[in-house]
């Protein structure tokens, strides 16, 4: 079960822990980003444990992933490995699907609260010659080998972060979203490894229940702000130099959106995912879900 | 028994005389008796009747009377081209005429008389077939005036035409009722008759726009209103009208609060279509102004206090929580425009405690909407009506006074 969290709270310690030299490599990504900008009420907690700092550019990721472990792990960090999986802690013989991922536990009272982990900006905006969007760098600290995903669509969060008050950088909405709608062109069968709230959902259904949240929230802040979505992408697209094969896909941007709204048991899915993520606060019925998915595609389709 | 041209001619007649009284200058002096054509003659068999009937020319009101017989001699059913049409099998040529919405008896007639001088100008035609696509009028009474028609009509013509009344049947009007994009053949079909409250309405707009007179002629252009509409109308008003005897004009010169408070009264007695929000985070109304202005649809127009709010700046209100629409069209004119404006908003049968979107139908031909601003605005009195029907009893007051007052527009 996640606790619940204050972003802004999270963000300031976390902004105290890091060197400030590493603040403009550092681009917090996901629910507790998104939390930070939508939710305006301070009061208001998200229930999540993981804090995701990708690192960018991604020739320095590694450097600073390496400088950023060792330094927390001296201060008092601890490691959150699961020993099942991977190995720990790990060295040079340990091989690269068996490296832990950095994640990080705050030491003191927030401790089993949440955990930091670290990502690497992709190499490139577009899968690798194999297909896979998943790339892996290793990571060497004195303490064990760790290693730093990166994602080939994350890395469109690059365009563009906004600085938030703790000096850290946080992935702007828009971006997010175009990072799991790439990701996403269908529904794919892929399960969570983790249950939400007891249910193993299909990834997909996390990562566009997302989006729709991310919508919903944006336009009660700013009733035009989902509409300029597509002017965002294609403009990040550009900055950030995304090959062609990515950036023909903003044609066919809400594929998996229109496959979600075809799917009732998809849409329970991720409604119960979003349910207890960012609207966690005010959570949504299943017709206003649905209403929401067809509002999200009437600003980003049809403008 | 009377024909259908003399009911017609009469009743106009009778209104006309009415108005004159009130009205003219001087006794009529010189009547000018009217007799029917020969095509008109070939077809009815009672040529006689019309011995009787006679128009006063030198009234300064009637001049337009002959120029509008010439330019319209028996029709008064607007139509679009395609309601006309023929076609041909085995069994020979036929004549067919579409009309929809048919409401009043005199329409009837005109349709069925269309069909007869069809048939009498083309003796190669084999039959008319005249299909009534939701006829308002009951089934009884259409059918009543068809057998009265075929009585008083030549028998070689009466028997070649043959008339079709469509309805509803009562689970497709509960599904029509249900489903706010109900189905119709033409979404986009405009009114093509128009009431006393519509001739009220251009007047009116007339005059809250200063601007001048206008024959009735151009009321009838203006508004597509038949003449017995536009009399009945310039009697039951004939204390707000004044007329211009030199150039034959007549405008809306005063209109009391009474007078306002009874053309509302009759003008929202067309019922409206409400929509609520089931998103659980509606939009604001305003926001839903511009999701109807992106639409870039003619016959669609912001009304009720937005509306007037546009035209009277000056309005002692703030913006509504509920948006007023005013669509140029009968209650049958498909809503799934709703949708595409906010996904989040349905329909709701009857009249809900709160409303987000009102849909109210202007169901006139003219719709007196005017574009500014990027947006399509409602005539001022179709939005003071919708205020009203909203029991924004205070704001209408506060509109009145400002109208009266002159301070707008």
């Amino acid at each position: 079960m996640s606790q619940s969290l204050n972003a802004h709270v999270v963000l300031h310690k976390l902004a105290l822990a890091l060197p400030e030299k590493h603040h403009g490599n550092i681009i917090i990504v996901g629910s507790l980003s998104a939390a930070a900008q939508l939710i305006q009420d301070t009061e208001t907690e998200l229930r999540t444990k993981d804090i995701d700092g990708m690192l960018a550019p991604n020739a320095t990721a590694v450097i600073a992933a390496k400088e950023i472990a060792t330094l927390l792990i001296n201060e008092g960090w601890e490691p959150r490995v699961n020993t099942n999986k991977y190995d720990h802690p790990a060295d040079g013989t340990t091989p690269q699907d068996k490296l832990p991922v950095v994640r990080l536990k705050p030491p003191g009272q927030g401790k089993d609260e949440w955990f930091l982990e670290l990502l690497g900006a992709p190499p490139a905006l577009a899968p690798d010659a194999e297909g896979k969007t998943r790339y892996s760098e290793r990571v060497e600290t004195p303490y064990s080998h760790f290693e730093i995903p990166s994602f080939a669509y994350l890395g469109v969060t690059q365009f563009k972060p906004v600085r938030h008050a703790s000096g850290l950088q946080l992935a702007s909405v828009a971006t997010m979203a175009l990072s799991n709608l790439l990701h996403h062109p269908r529904i794919e069968e892929k399960r969570m490894s983790d249950p939400i709230d007891g249910q193993q959902i299909k990834r997909a259904n996390k990562d566009l229940g997302r989006v729709v949240a991310l919508a919903h929230l944006s336009d009660q802040l700013d009733e035009t702000a989902v509409e300029q979505w597509p002017n965002i992408w294609r403009q990040a697209m550009q900055e950030l130099k995304a090959p062609e094969s990515t950036r023909a896909k903003l044609a066919n941007i809400n594929s998996g959106m229109q496959a979600l709204i075809d799917s009732y048991e998809d849409q329970l899915e991720a409604l119960h995912s979003v349910n207890f993520g960012l609207l966690s606060s005010r959570p949504m019925d299943m017709r206003q879900f649905n209403i929401a998915i067809r509002r999200y595609l009437q600003l980003t389709i049809t403008r | 028994m009377l024909l259908p041209n003399t009911v017609l001619a009469q009743a106009a007649q009778k209104e006309k005389a009415k108005y004159q009284g009130a009205y003219s200058p001087m006794p009529a002096s010189a009547d000018t008796q009217w007799v029917p054509d020969s095509a008109t003659s070939q077809v009815l068999n009672l040529h006689n009747f019309f011995a009787h009937i006679k128009i006063n020319t030198r009234d300064k009101f009637n001049a337009h009377v002959n120029s509008m017989q010439e330019y319209n001699q028996y029709r008064t059913v607007r139509r679009r081209p395609n309601d006309q049409s023929e076609m041909s099998d085995a069994l020979g040529r036929h004549f067919q005429l579409q009309s929809h919405d048919l409401k009043n008896t005199r329409d009837l007639r005109t349709l069925l008389l269309d069909a007869a001088y069809e048939l009498q100008a083309n003796p190669d035609l084999t039959d008319a077939h005249i299909y009534l696509h939701g006829c308002t009028l009951a089934k009884k009474r259409v059918e009543m005036e068809v057998e009265q028609f075929k009585r008083i009509t030549q028998p070689h013509i009466a028997g070649r035409i043959s008339l079709h009344d469509i309805r509803a049947t009562a689970q497709q009007r509960e599904r029509f009722a249900m489903d706010g994009a109900s189905s119709v053949r033409d979404p986009f079909r405009k009114p093509t008759t128009a009431s006393q409250e519509a001739v009220l309405a251009y007047l009116l707009q007339r005059h809250l726009q200063s601007l001048p007179g206008v024959s009735i002629g151009t009321i009838a252009a203006q508004t597509k209103a038949s003449l017995p509409t536009i009399y009945k109308v310039l009697n039951t008003y004939d204390h707000c009208i004044g007329k211009d005897p030199e150039d034959k004009t007549l405008r809306l010169q005063y209109f009391s609060q009474s007078d306002w408070l009874h053309w509302i009264q009759r003008a929202n007695q067309l019922s409206s279509a409400y929509f609520i929000d089931r998103s659980g985070s509606p939009r604001s109304a305003s926001r839903l102004a511009k999701e109807l202005a992106r639409l870039q649809r003619d016959d669609l127009a912001v009304g009720g206090l937005m509306g007037a709010l546009h035209h009277l700046p000056s309005l002692d209100a703030t913006n509504s929580p509920q948006l007023d629409i005013l669509v140029h069209g009968s209650r049958r004119t498909n809503l799934s425009f709703i949708t595409e404006m906010d996904p989040g908003l349905e329909r709701h049968q009857g009249r809900p405690e709160m409303a987000h979107v009102v849909v109210h139908f202007i169901d006139r031909p003219a719709s007196l909407f005017v574009h500014q601003d990027n947006q399509n605005w409602g005539a001022l009195p179709d939005c003071i009506a919708n205020m009203q029907k909203a029991g924004l009893t205070h704001q209408v007051n506060d509109a009145l006074q400002l109208i009266k007052q002159g301070q707008k527009p």
